[in-house]
């Protein structure tokens, strides 16, 4: 089960929280097998509009982050 | 409204930026995150969020977090190998992205996808992030998204989400 972080959804004072973030994700039985087939070879699944959006990604300066 | 990409402005969610005018009538629970979650989940170093400017207009954010797979896959044989794979993976956890109504449809969720991998390459390099994640609404629209920018696949789902990952390993030597 996905773990849940951080208190509950209303907020005191009636102001309702958006839905928690959700960190983990735990993989069981055939979900766990697929995703190890996928491991072993995901570049399979690459699309060349993907790689081209990794390019772009690798090219950008990280002057944005600030 | 049409918009020029080039001419957008990303930059961190700080205490003064203004994010009242945000509307996302796709999803309140984004909505009400940015409004009423993201500065305080950033005080509280769960998440950082990132804003797209178009002027002074904000247009939409992304939200990154720390996540992690944990796959309980192990090989039939019943011997320790070496070279068995790891079974908890860490990953950069996209856990919210939206554009605002009226500039939805013209690439500014392409443009942020594209930030999002550059931290996630910097971050293979720093500490080690295998995957980036992403909790997809079940929207065909949505998952088509995270396929076309990215090449995600479907891993997980819950009961109103789709967990949905792409293996950073392989991706820079693409």
């Amino acid at each position: 089960m996905p773990v849940r972080i951080l208190g509950v959804y209303p907020k005191a004072g009636g102001q309702i929280m958006a839905k928690q973030i959700e960190l983990e994700t735990v993989l069981r039985g055939e979900e766990a097998r697929k995703f190890n087939e996928y491991v072993n070879a995901p570049t399979q699944h690459f699309t060349k509009e993907s790689l081209d959006l990794f390019r772009d990604a690798r090219l950008l300066s990280t002057d944005w982050r600030k | 409204m049409t918009i020029n990409l080039n001419s957008l402005l990303f930059s961190k969610l700080t205490e003064d930026t203004d994010v009242s005018s945000f509307s996302c009538s796709a999803s309140e629970d984004l909505q009400d995150f940015l409004k009423t979650d993201a500065k305080e989940n950033q005080r509280q170093k769960i998440s950082i969020t990132y804003v797209v400017h178009s002027g002074t207009e904000l247009v939409a954010f992304f939200s990154l977090s720390m996540g992690c797979i944990k796959s309980d896959f192990v090989k039939k044989k019943m011997t320790l190998d070496i070279n068995d794979p790891p079974n908890n993976y860490p990953a950069l956890l996209l856990a919210r992205i939206a554009t605002k109504d009226e500039y939805r449809g013209q690439g500014i969720g392409r443009e942020m996808m594209k930030r999002v991998f550059n931290v996630a390459f910097d971050l293979t390099e720093q500490i080690g992030c295998r995957f980036v994640k992403v909790d997809a609404k079940k929207d065909e629209g949505t998952i088509r998204f995270y396929q076309k920018n990215g090449s995600f696949i479907k891993i997980h789902e819950n009961s109103d989400t789709i967990q949905m990952v792409v293996d950073l390993n392989k991706v820079r030597n693409e």
